[in-house]
């Protein structure tokens, strides 16, 4: 026979969601990083066969738009997510999120400075490169500060499960 | 036999350590990746390096963007040996595995960054061969970083287990 022994949640970030909220929540989170995961590969593509040679990208490029896209699907997600965090009670979750939507902001600002100094890397200027690197420097900060976001949610959810096992009897 | 709630405390503590371990790993990740961005964007492989092991190694202590790239990329690889230790310790097989994925994921890195440097030689001037090593180098970094996040969905798990769902020995036995 199995024993259980019940804690009640103590210091945990439960919020006022709920569960099937949260499991809402959880999903769009998972979702954010497929979107992270075509950003990393539609930027890296970019970066390594188009920009490294003297060939340069456009705003109006068909792969850029399309980079561009999920870049503001992932925007708005977090954003949700953030939003979801400050209005419920969540604070780690909203301040995480926080974090990683002024990242997405700072990345995208240095995504258009390097589309408009020159978009490539061997016909640049140092305006191209520096933003280049803030692009893909704080593109990586944003998908670290998702990702705990997404772990304090997932936390959330757990517990939740866990302790309503106790009042159901389980 | 030790009482499952000093059991559960133990445990609880090695899953933190795991935690902070994370926290660093990550942190290097981060580091890695942003040294590395700085390679791409400013460092060119000089025209004085010949396509032998030593000239190419040469480079990573000349070149202090390379230098922080290597550094960081060796210390986040490194910091799953330990996690890995604490987690077969607390019989996590799952956070085992997953480092280790992660590992060799890493190890595929350190062979394509020197091959293309190898590639992008003038005596060897091969930009489709570079490119690909690149790409692979940026592929398997992903996916070691993808590996490192799911592991710790799993201590996640295991600690909420272990905090509001306390079951009896012997699947709390600490090593």
């Amino acid at each position: 026979m199995v024993m259980r022994t019940f804690t009640l949640p103590k210091g945990e970030e439960l919020g006022t969601l709920g569960l099937k909220g949260l499991r809402m929540t959880l999903s769009l989170c998972y979702a954010n990083f497929l979107l992270y995961l075509v950003l990393y590969i539609t930027g890296m593509y970019i970066n390594i066969y188009i920009t490294s040679g003297v060939s340069t990208i456009g705003i109006g490029d068909l792969l850029n738009i399309f980079h561009m896209l999920i870049a503001t699907l992932n925007f708005a997600i977090c954003f949700i997510v953030m939003t979801v965090g400050f209005l419920y009670g969540m604070r780690r979750v909203a301040f995480f999120s926080l974090g990683a939507v002024v990242s997405i902001i700072v990345a995208t600002l240095g995504g258009l400075l390097f589309l408009s100094s020159g978009g490539g890397r061997e016909t640049s200027s140092s305006a191209t490169l520096a933003g280049g690197w803030i692009m893909s420097a704080l593109f990586m900060l944003a998908l670290f500060l998702s990702y705990y976001a997404t772990l304090k949610v997932m936390r959330a959810v757990r517990v939740i499960e866990a302790v309503g096992g106790a009042s159901s009897g389980e | 036999m030790a009482n499952p709630s000093d059991q559960s405390e133990v445990l609880s503590r090695k899953l933190h350590n795991i935690f902070r371990l994370l926290y660093l790993q990550f942190a290097f990740y981060w580091a890695t990746i942003a040294a590395g961005m700085f390679v791409n964007y400013y460092y060119a492989v000089p025209a004085t390096v010949t396509p032998d092991v030593g000239s190419i190694f040469q480079q990573f202590i000349s070149s202090v963007p390379l230098f922080a790239h290597v550094s960081f990329a060796v210390l986040s690889s490194g910091m799953s040996i330990p996690v890995i230790i604490l987690a077969s310790r607390v019989g996590l097989k799952q956070v085992v595995w997953l480092h280790a994925g992660a590992i060799t994921c890493r190890m595929v890195g350190f062979v394509t960054g020197p091959l293309f440097i190898y590639y992008s030689t003038s005596a060897v001037g091969d930009p489709f061969a570079s490119n690909i090593s690149t790409f692979v180098m940026a592929s398997v970094f992903l996916m070691a970083v993808i590996l490192s996040f799911m592991s710790r969905i799993f201590i996640v798990r295991e600690d909420v287990r272990i905090k509001y769902i306390m079951v009896s020995p012997p699947s709390l036995e600490v090593r």
